[in-house]
């Protein structure tokens, strides 16, 4: 993630130690400044985001990550981020909660991520990998779609990922989506006129209404362009298994052994969560007879996977937070009991 | 002379000159201006020095003053001198 | 003697009440900034607070950030800007409530960038409450009966406790409470951003300064409040400054 995201011009970096990221920090501290880049260890996740808010503003590609705890504290910069209209990468390696809770994988963040943890009414671009080169490969996209739609993009990954060692190909980085001028850096005034960076709309009294309206439109362009999802063996699946990042991966052994036996299963695997891939859903939905969402939570995704289908076939679901994680056994055997 | 200008516009009315005037060359005005406020004027313009005490305390950057003319200082200058030699030639006499 | 608005300034009426010291403290920054030839380099942030708005009279690149978090932000934009002049405006609540952490560890970590900290010894924004600023047996909102020593604490003095770190090239209080004041706070303020220039590390001028509004004076007692009460507590002066060895 952080080769990415240096490979993909990433030149601001800032950060506070939480488990299970601080590799992140680690590498970045060595790595960044030796690519021209800055680091700097915040004295808190909101000193974190908040000089990311800066960074932005001041025109360059930057990045900060953090685990569960450190990113509620950056949810009110990441409204005002979002608010200000800059683009930045904001990474959770998600841990179990809620509280402290403790150091294992969890998908407890999504409400969180997806539904939007700071205050006001935003949104911001989530995506899942799965496995590490995705990671690498959406972590370059990441720094593009953020400058692409000016929004904060979030990577929503977990402990496990995090920690997990596997060999990718380092591609070179190449934008994937077309990468507007930013006309809004704060420079200095020389030559134009002064810029200003704000969020406050008093005056008059419906600007902040009006820029709702214009939010609006600009998060349904978002959703209208921007959804990435993978399908496995949908074609003809009487059941499908809908999970996201680490547990997708892990539902996949549970699939094929499934398929061996001869049970019609299939997976649909959201890349984006924010904007929520609902036309994959929408198209199996004809064919399918039922759902089951599995999770590292209590059940969050799984009101998503109940939308996008209009509650029109049984959602089974297999989670539980704090930690606990699905094995391809747990998982089989949950296809074989909600198979019929 | 100072060439002192108070922007009755843009004062609020705070006073703050007024304690300010080392002459006590300014007062608060019987009418107010489109803010509602009663604003600062100055009593005797002659009688301002263009210490800029005054601006120095207003918050609202209602009171500038321009360069002294050259010519307005020569001509005391002038006016003191004729002042002096009449002086001298009253002693004289 | 010549006095107008400066360059750095908007002509334009401000949204302050009548005898507030942010009005004074802008016009000193301006007269400052283009005294120092800096106005097209300058980025200041706008805080949350009374000066929120700062950005409507100032002419240079201005951005506003969350309550307390200035520091953060300026640290990240003089980092990627060395060469541009970075500084925070900040009140008692955003920089020594809220916003203390960011605060100390900026000074700390020797940014080189200058604060203007605004001490009125109340939360104006918000209509009066108790500030950290607040001085002992003062009255605010939410200290009716005066700000009690052993319940809230006795006001936090920032030049002091900053003063202790390594990482400050310069720390002064001043007023602007009287014409004598508020030329000395020019000179703290001038003083503060030319060591940016040179490249010194963090300054941070604070200004005692008056709200008539939410002490419940008027202009001309909130300026005796301060000369008569503020200042016994927060004694203007020099605090630091590594050019004096
Ligand atoms: C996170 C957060 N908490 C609280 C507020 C509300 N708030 C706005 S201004 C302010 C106090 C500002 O006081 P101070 O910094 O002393 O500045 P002044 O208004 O006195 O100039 C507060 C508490 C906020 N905007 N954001």
């Amino acid at each position: 993630m952080c080769q990415a995201a240096i490979e993909a011009g990433c030149r601001f970096f800032a950060g506070y130690p939480i488990t299970p990221q601080n590799e992140v920090p680690e590498y970045m501290s060595s790595h960044l400044p030796e690519a021209g880049g800055i680091f700097i260890q915040a004295e808190s996740e909101l000193a974190a985001i908040n000089m990311i808010f800066g960074a932005s503003a001041a025109g360059v590609r930057c990045m900060t990550s953090s685990s569960s705890p450190g990113v509620s504290l950056k949810q009110e910069g990441i409204s005002y981020i979002a608010a200000a209209e800059l683009p930045c990468v904001i990474a959770n390696m998600q841990r179990g909660g809620p509280g402290l809770g403790n150091i294992r994988a969890s998908q407890g963040d999504y409400f969180q991520a997806v539904k939007g943890g700071g205050h006001g009414d935003y949104r911001i671009i989530v995506l899942a990998p799965s496995t590490l080169p995705e990671i690498y490969e959406l972590t370059m996209a990441a720094f593009d779609y953020a400058d692409h739609y000016r929004n904060p993009v979030l990577i929503l990954g977990d402990g496990i990922l995090g920690q997990m060692a596997e060999p990718i190909e380092l591609k070179p980085y190449k934008p994937v989506v077309e990468l507007p001028e930013k006309d809004y850096i704060l420079d200095g005034c020389k030559g134009r006129e002064p810029r200003i960076v704000k969020t406050l709309l008093l005056r008059p009294a419906e600007a902040l209404v009006e820029f709702n309206e214009y939010l609006k439109v600009k998060y349904a362009r978002i959703e209208s362009e921007l959804k990435l999802c993978e399908q496995y063996l949908t074609e003809d699946a009487e059941l499908v298994v809908a999970a996201y990042g680490i547990t997708a991966r892990i539902a996949i052994d549970a699939i094929d052994a499934a398929r061996e036996k001869g049970l019609k299963v299939g997976l649909i695997r959201p890349i984006t969560l924010w904007p929520f891939p609902n036309e994959a859903f929408k198209e199996v939905v004809g064919r399918a007879k039922k759902f089951l969402v599995v999770e590292m939570s209590n059940g969050q995704f799984v009101d998503d996977v109940k939308l996008a289908i209009d509650c029109s076939r049984p959602v089974e679901f297999l989670g539980t937070g704090g930690g606990w994680y699905p094995t391809p056994e747990k998982i089989f055997e949950k296809i074989e009991a909600v198979y019929k | 002379m100072a060439k002192i200008k108070i922007d009755s516009e843009k004062c609020k009315g705070c006073c703050l000159c007024v304690a300010e005037c080392p002459r006590g060359n300014i007062r608060m005005s019987e009418i107010f201006n489109n803010s509602g406020h009663s604003f600062a004027e100055i009593i005797d313009i002659e009688n301002c020095t263009g210490c800029a005490l005054c601006c120095q305390m207003c918050p609202d950057m209602a009171i500038q003053i321009e360069d002294e003319k050259k010519t307005g200082k020569i001509a005391i200058k002038e006016s003191s001198q004729r002042k002096s030699s009449k002086e001298l030639m009253k002693k004289l006499e | 003697m010549k006095f107008k608005k400066p360059e750095s300034l908007y002509d334009r009426n401000t949204h302050y009440c009548p005898g507030c010291g942010h009005g004074i403290v802008h016009r000193i920054i301006g007269e400052v900034i283009d005294e120092l030839g800096i106005r097209e380099e300058t980025i200041g942030t706008a805080p949350v607070g009374c000066a929120v708005l700062l950005y409507d009279y100032f002419n240079f690149d201005v951005i506003e950030c969350a309550h307390g978090r200035p520091p953060a932000v300026a640290t990240a934009m003089k980092r990627i800007h060395p060469d541009k002049i970075v500084f925070t405006y900040q009140g008692d609540g955003d920089l020594a409530a809220i916003g203390t952490a960011e605060m100390i560890h900026a000074a700390n970590r020797g940014e080189n960038f200058t604060t203007i900290f605004v001490n009125n010894a109340i939360y104006g924004m918000t209509g009066g409450q108790m500030a950290p600023t607040t001085l002992v047996g003062q009255r605010t909102t939410t200290t009716q009966k005066g700000r009690d020593l052993i319940k809230q604490g006795p006001p936090l003095k920032v030049c002091e406790l900053l003063s202790s770190l390594d990482g400050v090239a310069y720390l002064e209080r001043v007023a602007v409470s009287t014409a004598k004041d508020s030329m000395k706070a020019k000179k703290a303020i001038k003083k503060a951003f030319q060591n940016q220039i040179d490249g010194k590390g963090y300054s941070l001028v604070e200004v005692l300064s008056m709200c008539p509004t939410d002490w419940k004076l008027s202009p001309a007692q909130a300026v005796g409040f301060v000369n008569d009460e503020m200042k016994k507590v927060f004694k203007p002066g020099v605090y630091k400054d590594t050019d004096v060895k």
